[in-house]
């Protein structure tokens, strides 16, 4: 509750800088936001050409007439539409695996009283540092030998995994700010741990948990390696897989292969700009603490 | 309380699931990868242990080992010199912007949310001699001598790829560091002000002290991911031309893939994890004794 | 409202996934009843040919298409990635002995001698393939100790393909010799058109062209393979000449702006889009002339000619080879059913015809009887040089030993063009690599 009234005062307008400064400032900033974005526009713009056209000397080319056709073969040949779902599927059930292990394990760590509470927090931590590319050749043996190859598992629990220890680390930071009194009042009154995980610090933790959640969305939406080493079957395969058979496939073809990679960038722009009230909400209120 | 706090089934039911997780995907997966270090494995058939050799050779004689170190650093170096001081500068200019302020952050986050494989092509297609938008944009303004073939010079193609990947990583920088600034108490700028502060002097003797903390998880994060690079590499360059963008990370998986060289291979990922973790571990005990006042 | 969304689909999916993944579990059971029964085999095909529409790769979905038309209890799932990717992900497979049931092989050590030394390989019978016509010795690279392990598909040598327009309305002569290749490569410079377009971040290219090199300075292919055996050495004076003619042929910009970072695709646009003169590519490229994708000029225009030579070399001497082929799987559970469908494939009607009639490539069985008289210039030219032969290289070096001899062989030539290392370095340290690779193979 602590952390909200501090939110709303920081949110306060902070100090006035003269006129002059702010015409400066605005166009300074939109000179760097047109920056930032300008790699985008010319992906859209060029998804539009002619393949033919793409080696002309100007820096954007009006597309006459757009090419909406490299859209169509963009979705029909590089299989978008089954590969999106797929993505869906994969990124949000390890987001909300995550998310749920995160909380238990954070409660664990900056609650609960055991001997062994550093030392496993260490080695939970210890995943931060430990590179995908390490575990590829190992995880291929295992799903091999438990026969999880081409399975959405093979996505989901490794992706979960990878993800646990920076969810775990962002929630436990938050929860520590809690102050425990509230706690000791539910014990009490007679309630178990899973009563005061669930109805008190849950509610609490949401800005955290929103954070991380969208934070993993984007991780798992766009990883490719470890889909490209696990994943043979189409019926499996995610999103990136489209580009990297696109730029095989029809590598004579740029048009199209452009149109693929704006299929791809649209929807992780989207999830964002819907959430994106949410990641900083959490992230803000979880830097509260210092 | 405290027996409710200790009660060892509790624990145990929040521990496991998240523990199991992450030993059957990452803990055991890497002692596998150990093992294997030991071996001469080529990725079939039979091997042999070979004890300490595949360390040795890596350590005194592997020169492309070297070179992904040093671009490693290098990386992390740029990272920490270039991205941050401009994700601080900017997250502080973005407060000063009122209603645009949201639009603007929003902006600055977007590069850093799209698929790798996206922006990989796509700054390779930038990079392009033929047609990228690079070259383009230095003969329209008449700087034609400029012109360059950024990936394939190997002196240039580390630092177009090192450009690359601050692109990429710099929304999340700037996040961390304006939600920093969002967490200053306001009473801070107004005490500041009455003391006569001008602007100059409230961010760099308040404010950006105060980001200390802040900077301290940005800065470990940072070195991570930069040690862990690998994707943007394997898409732009794959390490060329003649290994001068190696990374670790890129240059273990072609070891044990494309050089059928498992075992070596995997040798290289135990010395990448452990190089990891050396310098995380001296870089929070610096980080902490510098801003341990706060 | 927005969680609430979130929350409902989450829980959707979830409930999808357990579906599917109790689909796919009953699938498996009903395919292994099926078994039994000798009724549905579902084969595995792993090939090196992504474009499943045109050239090779079309022509080998159209195969397998008709083949599972004529046999419904056959069904083919094809997996298709690009050369590097694939051989990557062999790897994998042969790690866990899970190889697909049909795989792209190539007669080449550097790829198959693992596979066959651990037994993951089926043996053929020449047998099965003995009235197909294939051209003589085409089955050696696929043979070890006697015992056949694969069938070749392709016949492939190193040409250079060029644009006739642009060399045309320029008023420039196909160059003859190296010094032409220089001064033809000098003059498309100065008029600001790219001379030759090649494919220089996937590092194969280099290493076959310095076959060529090697050759054009002794006369023949032999050096090359002597010294990887250790018989000679690549510290032979000859060497280092041929790599300070290819350090100066590179120096002297023959090679399209940014050939070090082009892949497999801009390489190929380049010239297809005629930005580029010439491309330094192997004549499995022959569907140049049928892409849609490029504009009709270059396609009628696109002709090839033998690779430059110099005083000690004549244009019949190749860098030429047998391609891909195909292998089986010794785990496969249908070997029987993968080798009929491989005898289907290379059935004169198939493979050899299709592949020549629809202009994809150069079939490793005799296409003679399929002339039709209506080759397109690109064929005829192809046939031309492919006749002329006097010497073949036989397998590049690159793919003649292991495969870390290859990985260092492609970027030794990287690092001699960006001058990373000079002539002398460049030969010590592939000599050093060939030792090391003799040593390991011991």
């Amino acid at each position: 509750m602590n952390t909200n009234s501090k939110l709303n005062i920081s949110q306060k307008r902070k100090r006035k800088p003269p006129k002059v400064g702010k015409v400066i400032l605005y166009t300074f900033m939109a000179i760097v936001g047109i920056l930032q974005l300008f790699p985008l526009l010319w992906l859209f713009d060029y998804s539009l050409l002619k393949s033919g056209n793409f080696f002309g000397d100007a820096v954007f080319q009006f597309p006459s007439p757009p090419q909406w056709d490299n859209y169509v073969k963009a979705f029909t040949q590089g299989h978008v539409l089954p590969y999106f779902f797929n993505s869906l599927l994969v990124t949000l059930v390890s987001v909300a695996i995550t998310a749920v292990v995160s909380i238990l394990l954070a409660y664990a760590f900056t609650r609960m009283k055991w001997k062994f509470n550093v030392l496993f927090m260490n080695i939970i931590l210890l995943g931060m540092m430990i590179p995908i590319h390490a575990t590829l050749l190992p995880n291929f043996i295992i799903f091999n030998q438990v026969g999880l190859l081409n399975s959405y598992w093979a996505l989901i629990l490794p992706y979960t995994a990878f993800n646990i220890p920076i969810s775990m680390f962002i929630v436990s930071g938050f929860m520590e700010t809690i102050p425990k009194t509230i706690e000791e009042a539910a014990v009490i009154d007679g309630c178990s741990i899973w009563g005061i995980l669930f109805k008190i610090i849950l509610p609490i933790t949401r800005p955290a948990i929103a954070t991380i959640s969208v934070v993993n969305f984007i991780n798992c939406w766009n990883e490719f390696i470890m889909a490209y080493t696990f994943i043979t079957l189409d019926k499996f395969k995610t999103l990136p897989f489209s580009i990297i058979q696109f730029v095989g496939q029809y590598s004579s073809n740029y048009g199209a292969q452009f149109a693929v990679m704006s299929l791809i960038a649209i929807p992780s722009i989207i999830i964002y700009l819907i959430f994106t009230d949410e990641i900083n909400k959490g992230l803000m209120s979880g830097s509260v603490k210092g | 309380m405290n027996k409710l706090m200790s009660d060892k089934k509790t624990i145990f039911l929040l521990v496991a699931p998240g523990f199991l997780i992450l030993v059957s995907m990452i803990i055991f997966p890497i002692g596998m990868s150990i093992y294997y270090g030991f071996t001469d494995w080529g990725g079939i058939g039979d091997y042999n242990f070979i004890g300490f050799e595949n360390f040795k050779n890596i350590l005194f004689s592997d020169e492309i080992f070297r070179t992904s170190l040093i671009n490693a650093l290098l990386l992390t170096v740029a990272t920490i010199l270039i991205q941050h001081p401009i994700a601080i500068f900017l997250s502080i200019l973005i407060t000063h912007c009122g209603r645009w302020e949201k639009v603007l952050r929003t902006i600055l986050f977007i590069p850093a949310i799209i698929s790798v494989v996206v922006t990989a092509k796509l700054w390779a297609s930038i990079y392009n001699p033929q047609y990228g938008l690079l070259n383009n944009i230095l003969d329209s303004i008449g700087l034609s001598s400029l012109k360059q073939d950024w990936l394939g010079n190997p002196d240039l193609a580390i630092w177009s790829v090192i450009i690359v990947t601050i692109w990429q990583g710099f929304g999340y920088a700037f996040l961390l560091y304006y939600a920093g600034l969002k967490g200053v108490p306001d009473e801070l700028y107004e005490a500041a002000k009455i003391d006569g502060a001008n602007p100059f002097q409230l961010y760099t003797k308040v404010v950006i002290p105060l980001l200390a903390p802040m900077m301290r998880v940005a800065i470990i994060i940072a070195v991570i991911s930069c040690l862990k690079q690998m994707e943007v590499v394997y898409l732009m360059t794959n390490g060329g031309p003649g290994n001068s963008t190696q990374f670790l990370g890129n240059y273990l998986y072609q070891t044990a893939f494309s050089y059928a060289k498992y075992g070596y291979g995997n040798a290289i990922s135990v010395l990448f994890v452990i190089v990891v973790l050396i310098i995380t571990v001296v870089l929070n005990k610096v980080l902490k004794r510098d801003v341990g006042e706060y | 409202m927005k969680k609430w969304i979130l929350l409902l689909l989450t829980a959707i999916l979830s409930i999808g996934l357990v579906a599917c993944s109790d689909n796919t579990g009953s699938k498996e059971g009903s395919s292994k009843d099926g078994k039994k029964d000798g009724e549905k085999v579902t084969l595995k095909f792993f090939t090196a040919l992504p474009d499943r529409e045109t050239g090779l790769g079309g022509v080998e979905q159209k195969i397998i298409d008709s083949y599972m038309e004529k046999n419904p209890n056959v069904k083919i799932e094809v997996e298709a990635l690009q050369d590097e990717p694939f051989k990557d992900k062999i790897k994998i497979y042969s790690s866990t002995k899970q190889l697909p049931d049909i795989i792209q092989a190539w007669g080449q050590s550097s790829f198959i001698a693992p596979l066959i030394n651990n037994g993951l390989l089926y043996e053929l019978n020449p047998a099965d393939f003995e009235d197909k016509d294939f051209i003589e010795g085409s089955f050696d690279g696929f043979s070890k100790d006697g015992k056949l392990y694969g069938v070749p598909r392709n016949t492939d040598f190193l040409p250079l393909f060029y644009n006739k327009r642009l060399f045309e309305e320029n008023g420039i002569e196909p160059p003859k010799t190296q010094e032409d290749l220089i001064a033809v490569s000098k003059k498309f410079r100065a008029l600001g058109i790219n001379p030759v377009a090649t494919n220089g971040m996937d590092g194969w290219i280099f290493p076959m062209w310095f076959d060529y090199a090697l050759q054009r300075e002794t006369g023949s292919f032999d050096l090359m393979d002597d010294a990887l055996h250790g018989d000679k050495s690549y510290t032979d004076p000859a060497v280092i000449t041929a790599a300070k003619k290819m350090k100066e042929i590179v120096d002297a910009g023959v090679f399209a702006d940014g050939y070090l970072t082009a892949d497999y695709g801009t390489a190929r646009n380049l010239f297809g889009q005629e930005k580029a003169a010439m491309y330094l590519m192997g004549a499995w490229e022959m569907g140049l002339a049928t892409d849609e994708n490029f504009p009709e000029s270059f396609r009628n225009n696109v002709g090839v000619i033998p690779y430059p030579v110099s005083d000690k070399s004549k244009a019949g001497d190749l860098v030429i080879y047998q391609g891909g082929g195909y292998s089986i799987s010794n785990n496969s559970e249908h070997k029987e059913e993968a080798v009929k469908f491989l005898k289907y494939f290379f059935e004169s009607e198939n493979w050899p015809k299709l592949t020549w009639q629809s202009g994809a490539g150069m079939p490793a069985q005799s296409f003679d009887k399929y002339l039709t008289g209506k080759e397109s210039t690109l064929q005829k030219e192809m046939i031309d040089i492919f006749n002329s032969v006097t010497s073949a290289s036989g397998t590049p070096i690159l793919d003649d030993s292991t495969p870390e001899f290859k990985e260092t062989i492609m970027s030794l030539h990287q690092e001699l063009f960006t001058g990373k290392v000079t002539p002398n370095q460049f030969g010590e340290k592939l000599d050093a690599a060939a030792k090391k690779a003799r040593d390991a193979s011991k």
